[in-house]
Order: C-alpha cells, then structure tokens, then sequence
C-alpha cells in the first residue's frame, strides 16, 4: 500500500482525524515516559516482586477460569438455542445477551451485598463469567448460524454420531468466534476495575488506582500501567490474528438453509433448568438484590447514610449531562474518522484508524491517570473539568463509535455521492444532503451505544468527576464500598433501568439482538 | 453395492404433503435420476433416504435390509450412504486429504494411497491432496466431495444437485468426471436434479418427480421421447403440439401423416413434436410454410415458422449452416416418430 492516498484528503478531515489520533497516543506516550523514568534499575525492583507476581496470577488465572467456565456455558447455551427444540428459544436467546447491558460493578454490588463471602477469587469469577459470557455466546450463535448444514449432515452420512460431529465439524468451525469471545473476555477482565475493587479481589487495576490513592506516586502506577497495555494489546492482537483466520473458514457460496433441530426428548426439561439456573444467576440475583434493598428501610442497611430524592434526581441530571457530553465530543471525533477510513485508502488512512482502535488496549483507570498527569503538568485549566471528563469518555469509547460510524458509511455507496457533485453539489453540500441522510439510522444507532456505555462507566467517572459532581455510578461506587447497600439501590436501579431500556430501544431499531 | 427399494413413502410438512405413496427401486450398479421441478419433493426424498427427516409412512430398504419403516429409523451414520451437498459442502478446517479420508477409521485416515486412489477415481491429481477446499474451484470440490463419500465404500451413493451451482463449462466436465467415477466404482447412486440434460445424460433411468409423485420412471430416451403426458413432454424440453387424428399406429397431422410411438390411438389427438425432428427441405415437397423468426446461435438456429398468417406458429431447431432466411417459404418434413396424446389440456 501507498503512503499517499489516491485523492488528495481534505486539510480540515486530516486535522481532525490527526486529533483523535493525538488523544489517543499522548495518554499512552505520556505513561510510558512516566513509567521510563523509573529507570531500569527501578523497574526492576517495583516488578520483581511477590506483591506483582500476585497480582499477575490473580489476574491469569481469573482469565483462564473465565475463559473456560464462560466457553462452557456460553457453548452450550447457544448450541441449545440454535441447533434444538428448546422451548421458548427466543426469550432464552435473548435473556443470553441481556447481562452485557448491566455494568458489570452493579453485579457485583449485587453479589457483594447478598453475601460478604463472595469475595475475592470466587466472587470475582462469578461476576465476570456472568457479565461477559455473552461475549463469547454471541459469535458462537452467530457462527452456528452461519455454518451450512450440509457439513453436520454430510459428517452424519459418513458414520459419526451426534457427539463426534460436534467434535469433529462442528467444534472446529467455532474455533474462530470461540477465540474471538475468549480473547474479548481476556481484554474486559484485563480492564475491569469498579467490579473487582467492590469484591476486594486485587488486579493490576485495583492495584494501579491503591498506588494512586495512597502516594500519588505517578512513575510506579505508570509502570503498572504500561504493562497492562501491554497485556491488552496482546489481547487485540491475537483476536484480530483469529478473525483473520476466520475468513478462510467459509467456502459455501449462496444462502445458507437452516439446521434441522435435534429433538431434546428426555433431556428438555433439565436443558431447560439449566436456562433456568444460568438467567437467576446473571439476571435475577442482580435484580433481585437491587429490589430488595430498594424495599429495605434505610435503617436495615449495615450504614447510615441514606438516598433521598433531591439527590437521586441530581445524580441522575449529572450523568445525563455527562454522557450526552460524552457521546457528542466521540462522535464529533469518530465521524472525520470513519468518513476518511471508508472514503479515502493508503497508508496514513490506515494508521490512523488503527491509532484509533489503539485505544481499546488502554483500560479505563490507566487513561484516566495519564489524563490528570498531563493537564496538571501542561493544561492547568482543564483539570478537573466536565470537559476533560468528556474527551476521556471520547478516547475510551472511540472504537466502538468508530466501528458502527465506519460501517454506516460503508453502507453508503461512492457512486452516490459522485451522482451528488456530478448533480452540481460541493464537497459539504453532498455531505449534508446525500451521506447524512443515508447513513444517519446507522450514525444513531453509534451514538446511543455510546450513550449506554458513558452512563454506565466508573472508573474515568470516579477519577476525574469535577468536585461536587455525584453522578448514579459514583453514588452506587461510594455507598457499596461503605456497605450503604440500601444506600446504593435507587442508584443501582436507574442505571439498570436505563442501561437495559437503552439496550432495549437500540436492538428494536436496529436488531442488534437479533433473535433466532 | 446394493440395490435401494422405497415403498409407499410419505412425508408432509405442517400437514401440507410434500410425498404421497412415493414408490421406486434402484437396481444395482445403476444410477437413477430423481427430475423434477423446485418444491417437487426430490430433496425431500434426498433427505429420507439419508435419515435427516423422518418419513411419515413407507419403507426404505438398502440390500434388502430395512432402514425405514413403522417404527423403524436408522440414524444417518448408520445407514452407508455417501452423500454428496449441493455445494460439496467440504470441510473447510481439514486439508483435501483429510476431507477424503474424514469417514474411515481412525487408522486408516493415514494412509496416503487410499488418498491418492481415491483422487485418482474422480480424476485429479495428487498434488491436491495438501490443498485447502478453498483454494479449489466449485467443479474440483465436487469431486473430492465424491471422493468423500465413495471412501468408505457405501452401499449407495446420493447426489444432491451436484452440479448445479457450477457454471456452463465446469458442469460438463465435472458431470463427466463423476459418472466415470461413479462407473468405475460400480456404485449404486441416486441424483436429485431439476436440470433435464443433467438427469437425460447421465442416468441409466430418470423418476420423474411432480407434486410429490412419480409421473414416469423409464430410460432417458424412452422418457424424451414418450412422456407420460403432455406437461412432462414440455418440461422434458421444447415441445410443439399440433392436434391430428390418430389411426391406431399412425396419425394425420398438418405434416402428413406419421407414425406413432407408444401404444396405439385413435380419433382426435394433440400431436408432440420435438423441435430438432421439424427439417426443413430443399425441393418443394413437403409442408409449406414461412419464416417468421431466425435466431442465429452458431450451431444451431431457432426458427419460428407459420403456415398462414393465422395458423399457430411452430419451433424448429435446424442446424446453425442451413438457416434459413426470413420470410422465405420453406417445405418442412418431420423425421422419426412422433407421440400423440388423446387428453386434452
């Protein structure tokens, strides 16, 4: 590939893109200078020691327990919903996506309050294994979906039975979305903070925002930090390695004709309770506590501190300023982005989406610190602003924006814009009139993932809130950790509430939950 | 190989019937083809045969051993059946190699001159053993499918559409390189087609399927040139239907008169007449009538001609060097034998 584009870019579509591009890399540059200046000798000691070493196996053997319990499960679910006559296939597909609209830290506020036992590594492998293992189900359903059912049938007429046909044909063809999901949980797990603090299990993150805390001692949370990119850029690597892997896997041309479903028989009804057991734990035990500590009295709660009404409804007006905020500043930022990534090809246009995608690497906390360094050090006047909090949520947030904006705009054919200035329209004027148009369901639908992902987001939030801003995550953050768990519940139920409506609205207007 | 009965098979989907009292035997050695058009029920039977659907009622029996019945079915990896997808339907994960030998024992699976015979049956070469399904095109991907399903030698072979998503020019050959494999294997195969030409050329006999029945099951010549009925004939190919009056083994027809092939007939008929038997005739003799359309595609050449100007018009395919001219007149004669058909539709 070239360097130079074919058509030459617009100035202000380059300065825009190289922007977004800024925020993204000065975060991840800015840490690692910090963390350079610990010096080798340093590094040395603050690393090799036994409080890290924890940290690390806490951190991969929590990943490889989720990984299998959640591959698992997540396995078995969608081959249910997919390949037999479940009854009431539908809801339970369904009900198999729902816990990734629930911020993982509400869980385990959940679980935290149903039990003070549930902590540490047990605890913390039933949050994560049950807010993430829709990550995995959902590439799964969709590759057996995918898969021609030819394949199983032809593995039949050659002699296999049920069982080898899964382990033969069916289990290679899921490999790809398999490791997809797996390396997608690794990189959450990896991120994760809010969840695992309230659980009081210790990972690089809880650790990162501890060192924090306690020293401000900015070169040792950026070691930390440095090498938690590290880990996660691993992640994205190898799961960009797998989806490339994938495309080789279809050779079928044509419609593919739905699976005929085994029939369960004698197995339907435990099949069932397991559907069963699998919703009352990722739904109803969240659900459940938040109810009952929205029913219980203030005084039945292990503290004083009680929620009223003025304060509820302040917290919910400064996390819908927040994210509106939030989700204007990532979409002004992704859609120069997108616009250039679809329109425009060569080497920069390259590197500069990939910058971009960069920034899921960057877990929440590790960003936030390098944020707050900067604009003490350079930018004074930013510190501690809505604005700043802001292009925070945009960095974070970035490639998920992107990847809808970039697909909106894909869907949008060039010669439709080349009919707009053949039809005499300038550059803004076909734009305005013939890409927005098309593309704008698309745009939306971008715009409110962001949306939910802003509202529901801690860790920046925490950090970085302007004093005196208490927003729902924040109010849910400070009484779950002082054990308010009544406190805690009006909170913890409007962001339910509005995490799942918008989850709602979004898969009925764009079928992102897209049924059997 | 074995021989295949089917008797009496029923299958309905949401009560809507798609087989009714379907019955037919493959002899050994033979390759049948199943013709119909789309939604006839050949796919269906495809899939009973295989033990993918349940049949309603009717039985099934491979070499004389039942696989389907009351109360009995055989599950699919029980019945020795190589069966070939629409689509090939290769393993994508697995290497040539490993797609042919992916129904052998497991020792078996690593003997590379199993492999290098079988590919040799369905003529291709050795070197693609190695090769990924992908990088073969659709033609070559059938026959390794074949390949595949002749590994563990089954008692019957089952075509889905084999070749149906190949273009012009592939199909041939690879129809050709199937049925020689399928020859030299001795196999007992059954094809499920809609493609008339496919089922004509390589089937020893063709079931003609409708609406979930067989209408005729005969020889490919017997089959184009004595349908059953009228709407087979034009489902067979191009048909030209005049009306005539039959005299036993003969027929009076604006052609003059003809013989009759089928069992004899008499009073008023509709007369079937292949397009390719209309020849046009240099001396005057013969039928008069004059060019309406040409249609020039090298070999051959499409005429439409028409006796009078109200008179119906009639297809003829004459070879593409003897086109005649439009608007001449010409004397035309219809050679071989012609079927008459005393229904009228």
């Amino acid at each position: 590939m070239r360097w130079k584009p074919s058509r030459p870019i617009p100035a202000a579509l380059l300065a825009a893109a190289l922007l977004a591009s800024l925020l993204v890399l000065a975060p991840i540059g800015w840490t690692a200078v910090l963390a350079w200046g610990v010096g080798a000798a340093g590094a040395r000691m603050l690393l090799f020691r036994p409080l890290v070493g924890e940290l690390l196996v806490n951190t991969l053997a929590l990943i490889s327990c989720t990984a299998m319990v959640a591959t698992v499960i997540a396995t078995a679910a969608a081959w249910c919903v997919e390949r037999t006559d479940l009854p009431g296939r539908h809801i339970w597909a369904v009900l198999a996506v729902v816990p990734l609209a629930l911020p993982s830290f509400i869980t385990s506020f959940a679980w935290v309050s149903l039990s003070p036992a549930l902590q540490d590594f047990g605890g913390a492998l039933l949050v994560v294994t049950s807010s993430y293992f829709p990550l995995i189900y959902l590439p799964v359903a969709a590759a057996l979906r995918s898969m021609d059912p030819s394949l199983e049938e032809t593995a039949r007429s050659l002699g296999l039975g049920l069982w080898q046909v899964f382990a033969r044909v069916t289990l290679p063809h899921l490999r790809p979305a398999l490791l997809g999901g797996i390396l997608l949980v690794a990189l959450n797990t990896l991120t994760e903070f809010g969840a695992f603090a309230l659980l009081r299990f210790r990972t690089l993150t809880t650790e990162i925002f501890a060192i924090y805390r306690t020293s401000f001692d900015n070169s040792e949370a950026a070691l930390f930090g440095i090498l938690l990119i590290l880990l996660c850029v691993l992640c994205l690597m190898a799961e960009s390695w797998s989806r490339r892997q994938a495309r080789y896997d279809r050779i079928a041309r044509g419609v593919v004709r739905p699976a005929s479903r085994v029939a369960l028989g004698r197995l339907r009804l435990p099949v069932l309770a397991g559907f069963g057991m699998l919703s009352l734990v990722t739904l109803g035990v969240p659900f459940g506590m938040i109810l009952y500590w929205l029913t219980q009295h203030n005084s039945a709660a292990t503290s004083v501190a009680a929620a009223n009404l003025p304060d509820v409804l302040s917290a919910t007006w400064a996390s819908l300023r927040l994210a509106l905020g939030g989700t204007a500043v990532t979409m002004a930022l992704a859609l120069p982005l997108g616009f250039l990534a679809t329109r425009y090809d060569g080497r920069l246009v390259a590197l500069l989406e990939r910058t971009a995608y960069l920034s899921q690497g960057m877990p929440g906390i590790v960003l936030a610190l390098a944020m707050i360094s900067i604009t003490i050090t350079l930018l004074r006047p930013l510190y501690q602003s809505a604005f700043l909090l802001m292009v925070v949520y945009a960095v974070l947030f970035l490639p998920l924006a992107l990847v809808s904006v970039r697909a909106a705009f894909g869907q949008v054919q060039r010669g439709l814009e080349e009919a707009g200035r053949a039809a005499g329209l300038g550059w803004f004027a076909t734009v305005w009139r013939v890409l927005l148009p098309l593309a704008g369901p698309g745009l939306g639908a971008a715009a409110a993932m962001v949306f939910v992902s802003v509202i529901t987001e801690l860790t920046a939030t925490l950090l970085m809130a302007p004093i005196g801003t208490r927003t729902l995550a924040v109010q849910v953050w400070a009484n779950t950790t002082t054990l308010a768990f009544a406190a805690a519940a009006p909170y913890a139920a409007l962001m339910a509430a509005l995490s799942l409506l918008s989850a709602w609205v979004l898969a009925r207007r764009f079928g992102l939950v897209r049924g059997v | 190989m074995a021989d295949l009965h089917i008797t009496g098979l029923r299958k309905a989907f949401d009560n809507t019937p798609i087989l009714r009292e379907l019955t037919l035997s493959v002899a050994r050695g033979n390759l049948v083809a199943v013709l119909g058009a789309s939604g006839s029920g050949k796919t269906t039977l495809l899939r009973l045969i295989c033990g993918f659907e349940r049949a309603d009622a009717g039985t099934i029996s491979i070499d004389g051993a039942p696989v389907c019945g009351p109360g009995l079915h055989l599950r699919p990896e029980q019945r020795h059946i190589g069966y070939v997808a629409q689509e090939g339907a290769l393993f994508p994960h697995l290497s040539v190699a490993a797609n042919i030998t992916f129904g052998l024992p497991w020792r078996q699976r690593r003997v590379r001159s199993r492999v290098a015979e079988l590919l040799a049956l369905v003529g291709l070469p050795e070197a693609y053993a190695d090769r990924a399904p992908y990088q073969l095109s659709g033609g070559e991907q059938q026959r390794v499918a074949l390949a595949r399903a002749l590994a563990p030698s089954p008692a019957l072979v089952l075509l889905d559409e084999p070749f149906s998503a190949l273009d012009e020019a592939l199909r041939l050959e690879t129809r050709q390189a199937v049925t020689r494999a399928l020859t030299k294997a001795g196999a007992t195969t059954l094809l499920v087609t809609h493609d008339q030409s496919e089922a004509l050329s390589m089937a020893n006999a063709v079931a003609a399927l409708r609406a979930g029945e067989l209408v005729q099951v005969a020889d490919p010549r017997t089959l184009y040139q004595q349908p059953a009925d009228a709407e087979l004939a034009k489902f067979l190919g191009k048909a030209v239907m005049v009306p005539g009056q039959a005299m036993g083994d003969c027929a009076i027809t604006p052609f003059g008169k003809l013989p009759l092939a089928g069992s004899p007939e008499t009073g008023p008929v509709q007369i079937l007449i292949r397009p390719e038997q209309i020849c046009l005739v240099p001396s005057g003799e013969g039928y008069q009538v004059s060019v309406r359309t040409v249609t020039f595609h090298g070999s051959f050449c499409r005429v439409t001609l028409q006796a009078t100007e109200n008179s119906i018009p009639i297809e003829a395919l004459v070879p593409g060097h003897s086109a005649p001219i439009l608007g001449t007149i010409v004397a035309v004669r219809v050679e071989g034998t012609v079927m008459a058909y005393s229904h009228l539709f």
